[in-house]
């Protein structure tokens, strides 16, 4: 009975995929939670310790691989869960020492009056800090700070929609800049291993110039298609540095975090072990207690455990590999499945969050890259990788699209026609500049 | 979903007119109800847990038939129920007697002497309510078109994005 040529083993990981596939489309249990059961069905179903009755009186080529249980049960504090975790202590911290508010007030200083520098400026900022906290939580604080000028725009200026959709178009594109960006990163992370290792330096270093481009294409459309009629703006954001010996703990433990990430090669330390840093330091110096470890994003870090169990499973089973093979990839123009998945990426990403599209896509993509001989022209494995990656990122077309997105939209301020156009616009020019991008790397031997 | 109450307690029938004008901008997201006296705002009060309602702001004149506004917030405050409820009372001249015992035993939150304006009350209102949904209500963000959007983003900001269900 069943499929033919894949072992009872395989089948079981179908089903869980299926029933991943369902959940985090239909949502009928939160998308967390999906994680979560997912990783328990594998360990009922497929692990080396389920039930009995699973495992015991098959011939062993009809039953297929048996997944060892703790492998699966250590996706939930695998190195990439840690670099969040650090992430998450570093944003908390320094939201509770307000150093992002007062970073926000005295970068955006130098950006002048005039309405369309004002933009320009927030918007660097947003992604700036998107890249280092979350996308949701820079949206939150950027669209607090441009509340109060809001009232001042004239009903009829163009330019107040701008405003609004600059912050969370913003924190969207920013979030490709680091790995720790945006939760479809660490997914990716979890994909480029072995020879298609990529530190963390090595990330910004085409994740910054990506969401730099964009984010300029998107500021200079947003000031073209709406042009702010008032020639001065005053945006005052209130607020000092504070100078308690714990606000300068918080300050020179974000800097040299950062540093250190950036420096791997020099001291050795990788990105993981350097994540620890401020949550060793933090906890020790009582600047983020008890209560303050309750304000982590654990929805995030188990949403983001599920993805990799998933992809565990689907790879360690071989049943990746099989499903790759039953479509005929190889009669296929490269190019032509490069453009799929990403367009596939991004239109799934549109409707369900980000991380489940990565969740579900890249295991199938690095099995694709690697057995693909065709695809090595373009880049390979990592190539498609980093691509859907980005795509993943890009889709910003509906208030559903992202938690950004969302909050802009709640704020009562954007129209749902403008975020459509605007954002739709921005999602397919996002996905042409990740093809350019697939491409310089490819041209400067990057992989 | 809770559905939040605003009760107004007023016999003048040109107050309550515009009491309900500065009530306005918050009508589509929280239910209003004018009373004129104390007895018809605690009918209404009696249903309020069975109808998954929960009373979020009561706006209260001084003088009501057979009672006082002050006696009347105090009242409510001592219910376990609509303690929480924020209170503004309407004073028609300022007496620090009657205020006193409002601020001691009715938890007053505000209130507005004459000569006020419908767009003092609105302000009055939102700050209130803002206060009220920051504290009370899981998720603030649906309340973020309608009430001080500084107030509810920058404490979403700071830590009240965990209790935001929302995919990323």
């Amino acid at each position: 009975m069943g499929l033919d040529g894949l072992t009872l083993i395989q089948h079981r990981m179908l089903m869980i995929f299926c029933l991943a596939v369902l959940c985090w489309i239909l949502e009928p249990i939160p998308i967390f939670a999906t994680s979560v059961l997912l990783i328990f069905l594998e360990l009922l179903l497929v692990s080396n310790k389920s039930l009995i009755w699973l495992r015991q009186g098959y011939e062993e080529n009809l039953l297929g691989i048996l997944l060892p249980y703790d492998e699966l049960l250590k996706t939930f504090a695998s190195p990439i869960i840690m670099l969040f975790l650090g992430g998450f202590f570093l944003a908390i911290a320094a939201t509770k020492y307000r150093l992002d508010r007062n970073l926000a007030r005295v970068l955006l200083r130098p950006f002048g009056n005039d309405p369309r520098f004002v933009m320009l400026g927030l918007m660097m900022i947003t992604a700036v800090f998107s890249m280092f906290m979350s996308n949701t939580a820079t949206t939150a604080l950027m669209l607090a700070i441009l509340a109060p000028v809001m009232k001042l725009f004239k009903p009829d200026d163009p330019a107040r929609f701008a405003f609004i959709l600059s912050i969370p178009l913003a924190a969207n594109i920013g979030g490709v800049g680091t790995p720790i960006g945006t939760p479809p990163n660490a997914v990716a992370m979890k994909y480029l291993v072995g020879e298609n290792a990529i530190s963390f330096s090595e990330w910004m270093m085409f994740g910054i110039p990506l969401a730099l481009m964009l984010l300029v294409i998107t500021w200079l459309l947003l000031i073209i298609l709406n042009p702010p009629k008032d020639k001065h703006m005053d945006l005052v954001i209130e607020g000092s540095f504070m100078s308690s010996w714990k606000a300068w703990v918080v300050y020179l433990i974000f800097a040299s975090t950062i540093l250190l990430w950036l420096t791997g090669k020099l001291h050795g330390l990788n990105s993981y072990i350097v994540a620890m840093l401020p949550v060793f330091v933090f906890l020790a110096t009582r600047i983020l207690g008890k209560d303050d470890l309750k304000l982590l994003s654990w929805d995030v870090l188990w949403l983001i455990s599920g993805g990799i169990a998933l992809g565990y499973g689907l790879e360690e089973t071989g049943l990746s590999r099989v499903m790759i093979e039953q479509v005929p990839f190889s009669q296929l123009d490269p190019m032509l499945i490069v453009i799929s998945a990403t367009v596939l990426a991004l239109l799934m990403s549109t409707f369900i969050s980000n991380t489940a599209t990565a969740n579900l896509l890249l295991p199938l993509m690095a099995a694709l890259g690697s057995s693909e001989a065709g695809l090595q022209a373009l880049g390979g494995e990592m190539m498609l990788i980093l691509v859907v990656t980005f795509s993943c990122s890009f889709a910003m077309a509906l208030p559903v699209s992202t938690p950004p997105n969302a909050m802009a939209f709640a704020t009562g301020l954007l129209p749902s026609s403008v975020l459509l156009r605007m954002g739709a616009l921005v999602s397919v020019i996002g996905l042409a500049c990740a093809y350019l991008m697939g491409w310089i790397l490819k041209q400067v031997g990057f992989y | 979903m809770t559905q939040y109450l605003i009760l107004t307690v007023n016999r003048e029938i040109e107050e309550r007119e515009k009491i309900l004008k500065a009530l306005e901008p918050f009508q589509t997201v929280f239910e209003i109800f004018q009373a004129e006296n104390a007895s018809e705002a605690e009918q209404k009060l009696i249903n309020l847990m069975e109808n998954e309602e929960q009373l979020s702001l009561i706006i209260c004149d001084e003088s009501l038939p057979r009672t006082s506004g002050a006696s009347f917030l105090t009242k409510l405050h001592k219910n376990s129920i609509t303690r929480k409820a924020h209170k503004i009372l309407l004073m028609h001249k300022p007496d620090v007697d009657v205020l006193i015992q409002a601020v001691n035993h009715g938890g007053i939150d505000h209130c507005l002497v004459p000569p006020w304006e419908v767009g003092d009350l609105t302000e009055t209102v939102r700050q209130e309510l803002t206060d009220f949904i920051l504290d009370h209500e899981h998720d603030k963000l649906q309340f973020a078109s309608i009430l001080d959007q500084e107030r509810i983003l920058g404490h979403m900001h700071e830590g009240g994005l965990t209790s935001w269900d929302h995919h990323s």
